[in-house]
């Protein structure tokens, strides 16, 4: 006790105390929040980086699938052409804006050898164009899923940098809201054709 | 008609044994017991009490009677339905760590055979049970700490073994843990993957000399979105030739235990998948 009969709380007063401790929780959420911020945004560089490997895993495939069409349909050069310079243009493709345009093409450009194979009946039953062709239709399915699992870590990720009050870090702290990822592939534009 | 869940006919079976001839045995004998005892005792309220205690405590061994003789006969006849042979109680050995958890461990339930479907896999599907123990005094008293319940299909994919030296799909412990960690034990690290949604229901750990590249091959993009979207958000654990899928929790209805089967074939599939390719490459 103090001379004066007052409760002795050291240098600070109670007020001081109560403000130093919201202070500190303000800081610990904030820090928090960043964090959680900075996790967010690393998720989507990990399935950005996800579906890039599946996409190169295309492009790798791509020279062969063109080879093996080659050897039954080697006059449809131009389509082939068209592939192969899809092809150079989606690995050349940097970031998902890019990469959208340039492997819509190439999608379009290997719809295009698939639609091709049907007028050469040696080439729909040749063992190594159907194997690749079935690869093919895996990959695309793993970039599908892979697409998925971006998309769904981009609206993660914006919602957490929308929302109030973790807004209040993200935005002076640069977090900008990323696109959406999207990209066509066979088997969505193999729209089944009804004749009546 | 075959019951649909392991509660099916248990309403039935209890009232049956509550107006069976055991019943009103221990009705009269434990009743007239308990009313003499208390008449010997010159205890009004023992007379009163005892034989009302003797009708509870028949009412709850029938209940008891009755929901395990209902859990026996849906597991028997869903067993039979599928083609596999069924046992009451089961032990499996710890061949992944979920297998080898707790003090002691058993199965119930447990159905065992070719599991249906193409390709037939060998394997078995039931209840399993692990408990933690701890032993007190000098007479070494035990006492249950913990038991814990699992939906489990073990499958046979002996092709797996020099490719899956220990993977674990387990669910999310969270930052307040339910139990102890059966993984935590073994040697293993951590596998990070890169869907959030995946991350919020799972975690992935790997034994030490697990090869990692296989077993981000098996978690391929596809994979990890089944998974996050599965609505039984089956786990696994694949090691030694085996694959463990399980969910933490009883599943006790028809329905629920065929769509369990059908994801524990989907994984292994996907499993037998990777051990080709991974043998392609290594061919290669």
């Amino acid at each position: 006790m103090r001379p004066d009969g007052a409760a002795d709380t050291g240098d600070m007063s109670p007020g001081a105390i109560i403000f130093v401790a919201v202070l500190a929780l303000l800081a610990f959420w904030a820090v928090a929040a960043y964090n959680a911020l900075v996790h967010s945004r690393n998720k989507v560089d990990e399935a950005w980086s996800g579906i890039d490997v599946q996409l190169k895993r295309r492009h790798d495939l791509v020279p062969n699938f063109v080879e093996a069409v080659k050897g039954y349909a080697a006059h449809e050069s131009e389509t082939l052409r068209a592939v192969i310079d899809a092809r150079r243009r989606a690995v050349d493709a940097e970031g998902p804006e890019e990469s959208e345009r340039a492997e819509g093409r190439l999608t379009g450009a290997l719809g295009a050898v698939n639609a091709l194979a049907e007028s050469y009946p040696q080439l729909r039953a040749a063992e190594n164009f159907l194997r690749l062709q079935a690869e093919l239709g895996e990959i695309e399915d793993e970039i599908q899923a892979a697409r998925r699992i971006y998309n769904s870590n981009v609206q993660a990720y914006n919602s957490r940098i929308q929302v109030f009050p973790t807004l209040l870090i993200a935005g002076p702290m640069s977090f900008t809201a990323r696109r959406f990822f999207e990209i066509e592939v066979a088997a969505e534009r193999a729209v089944p054709h009804v004749a009546f | 008609m075959s019951p649909s869940n392991a509660d099916s006919g248990r309403r039935e079976l209890f009232r049956a044994y509550l107006r069976g001839r055991g019943a009103t045995y221990a009705y009269v004998l434990g009743g007239g017991a308990a009313f003499v005892l208390g008449a010997w005792q010159q205890s009004p309220l023992i007379m009163a009490a005892g034989p009302a205690a003797v009708v509870v405590l028949v009412a709850a061994v029938a209940a008891l009677t009755a929901k395990r003789l209902a859990a026996k006969r849906f597991y028997a006849r869903f067993a039979s339905s599928l083609g596999l042979a069924c046992w009451p109680r089961f032990e499996l050995l710890p061949l992944t760590p979920l297998l080898g958890a707790g003090d002691r461990r058993w199965c119930e339930h447990w159905m065992q055979g070719a599991l249906p479907g193409e390709p037939a896999f060998a394997g078995g599907l039931g209840q399993f049970v692990f408990e933690e123990i701890e032993r007190h005094g000098e007479v070494q008293i035990t006492q249950v700490t913990e038991r814990r319940r699992f939906t489990l299909c073990v499958i046979e994919l002996e092709p797996s073994l020099p490719f899956f030296k220990g993977l674990y799909v387990r669910p999310r412990r969270g930052v307040f843990p339910e139990g102890k960690n059966w993984i935590r034990g073994s040697d293993s690290r951590s596998l990070q993957l890169e869907s959030m949604a995946f991350g919020d229901r799972y975690e992935v750990r790997t034994a030490s000399d697990q090869d990692e590249l296989v077993a981000r091959q098996l978690l391929s993009p596809s994979l990890v979105g089944w998974l996050a979207e599965h609505p039984l958000a089956p786990c696994f654990e694949v090691k030694a030739g085996t694959l463990a899928v399980y969910v933490p929790r009883v599943l006790e209805d028809a329905g629920n235990l065929t769509f369990f089967l059908d994801a524990a074939r989907h994984l292994a599939g996907r499993v037998l998948r990777e051990t080709d390719e991974a043998l392609a490459r290594r061919a290669a």
